[in-house]
């Protein structure tokens, strides 16, 4: 009966039975739509999706970690000698939902986007320096007002038009034009002011602000040129018909079920990050979309898939142990899964409150609960792979419970009747609104604690779409959120006034002049090592005045069958295809 | 007869403009801008680097989402009878593309399943009614009781397990070829088949103490004959319509099962649309399934005409 218990155990553990739950509701809303309308049959399904999952939360944010693993870059040398050809079957936890990098928004685009476009620079995760992409030098003019690139010759597109300048020019304008919705490039060019095409091979990017983290945005797939010609030639459609200068070419793509690429023979300009020159090694990858953790888990068993990209964390430790199979596990730097506080509204408007919930909770216990003892508890608002990543915020909070009632002694609440702390007549009362998935499982562990505490929480548990407008409005105490990045300036994402209302990726709610001040200046500074200690003392002043509730630092779980050779990742998590290879 | 369809198909259109109001309402009633979601973190937790309000407001002039609730409608009514039923928000592909291209995928699966429901179903239930009040009607109808309480994802998963893991006999995954269907289009019709071999055994018991069936038996026909051309034929009425009424729910269930099994579909469209507030794509597969419906509904009533002579539309 051992997989009978398997099965039980992927029901309760994963997200199988909400999402499919959920998935349900939705469709009940449809039926029941049709029963209402229709001739009013005996559909008794339940009603709308007013509750649910966060169905299309990254598949990662739900997997664990092998407990003494540590991301396995495995190097080429040890490997053998690379082998032409194959075809590689790669099952994919999330379907990109369109393919034009100027337009996604979806992290699982971008880490595809790379097979089809090439940036202009590239990062090293290890050291956080850049390296030649499309551009083989650049130049920042001392106000960092300009950026200037040299181009490499004879780069061609898919479609056979030259790369140059004008694509560049051509691909950042057409960012900007609001018909196109851009939903990440936009933000990624910062305050981009116009390209001048200077000669055939060397363009000029003009900002309107001295902007220091542009290069760190180049070297993310959003901003790779793309062929002016085939974006004419597609219109609207070229999301759907992709053309890039990248190792692969993109062939077809089968909604809900598969794309593919093969290799783009005439490749010669990689450089950067790739362990190799030349064409990619595979004849053709072909991406297999399964969003159900169990079933995509599966065909990494019976071979239908040849490497995935989220291992169920009960299986991870399985997969470590047998010769057939290998486990993978980059980190993914930016900001941390975090429960941000809501400082202007009571009672977590108070700091020695938010202190004390941080100090209340033991979330080392709760993190290795979740993720088997294998995924790090979160520090600070940065994960600690980030580059700049502030090690003094790891001693600022530890568990101690004593010491939180203390605080909530000092802020007035006492103890009061059924282990509910009082004041003034009020209850120590908090709403604490967060997605299904591990993000509830984590909010009802963290209940726990909180309970014991002293407090009264009420916590919701909702979809996705439901949870934003509540953010919005501020009606939480405790919120949550996650934004994987390569440089710190995430934080302004997460910190700054201005995003509180709008995109309400700011949901501490309090406008801080201080706070602004600080994240503006290491925004604007060139200088490397001053920025550095610029954002340190920015993650020091986000936990001085406690604005959050650090959970978990993300991992990518790659699983792969031991013939796949070459894999290395990217600084978001994804695999550089271009070296990937099948041993025969 | 003819007469009869025209009528029938002209009144889908109050129902379909029911469909979209009440659609429509719904969507905008439940929490959630599209706009926010699309620039939000659902997607992977990293989407903008840092876009500014004006961008956010300029995406939502785009999406037509400053309009009054009122133009909003009449604009998608206006377009959708031009058969324009706009672009999704998520993909800003042709919502009708879209759907077409999954359309018969779902078709595939559910007519599959229907006919694993029927079969099964049927099969269990005229051996149910024969063998009534034995060992083998109590077995046949616990059996029908698994199917009935079975959640259609466990099934799967079970199926899975298998077919696909133990023994690898079919993919667990994939829309292309036959081998892809069988093990979702089981998994749909062995938890239809319940309904369907109560339904059959019932009606068949109470066709087979009619006094037609005395007078078959006592004409000398066969058993067999009896059975499959006097009482089964009989017996047949209520459970077509019970069959197409669980079309619907195929329909539905299709939702779940594209998701376990990966395959592409109707449902999983319309869900995944739903969970990221994609009102053109949400209205656009409600529409479509509504009419599939409808037209369904009508088959069934046509099909009495088929089977009992006596009944005639006018």
């Amino acid at each position: 009966m051992e997989f009978l218990e398997r099965i039980q155990l992927g029901v309760m553990e994963s997200r199988v039975s909400r999402r499919t739950v959920l998935l349900g509701a939705g469709v009940g809303m449809l039926s029941g739509l049709l029963a209402a309308c229709g001739s009013g049959d005996d559909d008794d399904d339940d009603d709308g999706p007013t509750t649910g999952g966060d169905a299309t939360e990254p598949a990662e944010a739900t997997s664990g970690t092998g407990a003494d693993a540590s991301p396995e870059v495995p190097s080429g040398d040890a490997e053998g000698e690379p082998v032409q050809g194959g075809t590689l079957k790669f099952g994919n936890y999330d379907e990109p939902p369109i393919m034009d990098p100027r337009v996604s928004g979806a992290t699982t685009a971008w880490r595809l986007f790379y097979c089809l476009f090439d940036p202009l620079v590239f990062q090293d995760i290890e050291t956080g320096d850049f390296l030649p992409g499309l551009a083989n030098a650049w130049e920042i003019s001392d106000d960092g007002l300009v950026y200037s690139f040299d181009l490499k010759e004879g780069v061609k597109f898919h479609d056979g038009t030259d790369f140059n300048a004008e694509a560049i020019k051509f691909t950042y304008d057409s960012i900007l034009d609001p018909e196109l919705k851009s939903l990440a490039a936009i933000g990624y060019l910062g305050p981009y002011k116009e390209t001048v095409v200077v000669d055939d091979l060397t363009a000029e990017v003009h900002f309107n602000d001295p902007y220091a983290p542009f290069l760190n945005n180049l070297s993310h797939s959003v901003l790779s040129p793309v062929s002016p010609t085939a974006v004419e030639l597609h219109g609207a459609d070229f999301g759907f018909n992709p053309v890039g200068t990248g190792p692969f070419i993109f062939q077809e793509w089968q909604q809900q079920t598969m794309m593919r690429f093969t290799r783009n023979p005439d490749y010669q300009w990689g450089g950067g990050v790739y362990t190799h020159e030349g064409p990619a090694h595979l004849d053709e990858l072909i991406v297999n979309f399964i969003t159900e953790p169990t079933t995509l888990m599966g065909t990494l068993r019976n071979g239908e898939s040849d490497v995935i990209n989220a291992v169920p964390a009960q299986e991870v430790a399985g997969l470590q142990d047998d010769d057939d199979f290998q486990i993978m596990l980059p980190d993914v730097p930016g900001s941390p899964q975090v429960l941000p506080m809501n400082a202007v509204k009571p009672p977590t408007d108070d700091l020695k409150v938010r202190q004390a919930i941080i100090q209340a909770i033991d979330m080392e216990t709760i993190i290795d609960t979740m993720w088997y003892g294998t995924r790090r508890a979160a520090q600070g608002p940065l994960s600690s792979p980030t580059w700049s990543y502030n090690p003094a915020v790891e001693t600022m909070y530890p568990y101690d419970p004593e010491a939180a009632g203390a605080l909530l002694d000092e802020a007035g609440w006492t103890m009061g009747s059924g282990n509910v702390r009082q004041k003034d007549g009020q209850k120590l009362h908090v709403t604490y609104i967060t997605t299904a998935g591990s993000n509830g499982q984590a909010g009802e562990l963290v209940q726990a604690y909180l309970l014991q505490a002293g407090f009264e929480v009420d916590l919701q548990i909702l979809e996705y779409a439901a949870t934003a407008t509540l953010m919005l409005a501020g009606e939480h105490n405790i919120a949550r959120i996650y934004f994987s990045h390569t440089d710190p300036v995430v934080t302004t994402t997460l910190y700054h006034s201005r995003n509180i209302q709008g995109t309400n990726f700011n949901r501490t709610m309090k406008e801080d002049p201080e706070l602004d001040r600080m994240l503006e200046e290491a925004t604007a500074e060139m200088d490397r090592e001053k920025r550095k200690t610029m954002y340190e003392d920015i993650q020091q002043y986000i936990m001085d005045q406690a604005l959050i509730i650090p959970l978990w630092e993300e991992t990518v779980l790659w699983g792969a069958r031991a013939n796949v050779k070459g894999m290395h990742f990217q600084p978001l998590g994804g695999t550089w295809w271009h070296d990937v290879w099948l041993e025969q | 007869m003819l007469q009869y369809i025209r009528t029938r198909l002209l009144l889908t259109i109050p129902v379909l403009l029911g469909v979209s109001l009440v659609t429509f309402s719904i969507l905008h009633l439940i929490p959630g801008d599209p706009a926010r979601i699309l620039l939000g973190d659902m997607g992977g937790g990293s989407a903008a680097g840092d876009i500014s309000d004006e961008a956010y407001e300029n995406l939502r002039e785009e999406l037509g989402l400053n309009d009054p609730y009122p133009v909003q409608y009449g604009n998608y009514l206006k377009n959708a009878l031009t058969g324009d039923f706009g672009r999704s928000f998520q993909t800003n592909r042709d919502v009708r593309d879209s759907i077409f291209e999954v359309l018969p995928y779902t078709l595939q699966l559910t007519i599959t399943g229907l006919g694993f429901a029927i079969l099964f179903g049927g099969i269990l239930g005229i051996i149910a009614a024969l063998n009534r009040n034995t060992w083998i009607d109590s077995l046949t109808m616990i059996f029908s009781l698994f199917g009935l309480a079975m959640p259609s994802f466990w099934l799967g998963f079970i199926l899975i397990q298998f077919f696909a893991l133990r023994w690898t006999i079919f993919p667990s995954t994939g829309t292309e070829g036959w081998r892809t269907l069988v093990l979702p289009a089981l998994t749909l019709g062995l938890v239809a088949s319940g309904t369907v071999a109560r339904l059959v055994r019932s009606t068949m018991l109470e066709v087979l103490n009619q006094e037609y069936v005395t007078v078959a038996r006592s004409k000398g026909l066969r058993e067999r004959a009896v059975i499959l051309r006097h009482a089964l034929r009989n017996a047949l009425i209520p459970v077509v319509t019970i069959v197409g009424l669980q079309f619907g729910g195929l329909l539905s269930g299709a939702v779940i099962i594209e998701t376990v099994f990966a395959r592409r579909g109707l449902g999983r469209l319309a869900a995944d649309a739903v969970l990221s507030r994609d009102f053109p794509m949400v209205q656009g597969t409600i529409l479509f399934a509504a009419f599939g419906y409808v037209l369904i509904n009508l088959l069934v009533d046509l099909s009495y005409a088929w089977l009992d002579p006596r009944i005639k539309y006018r």
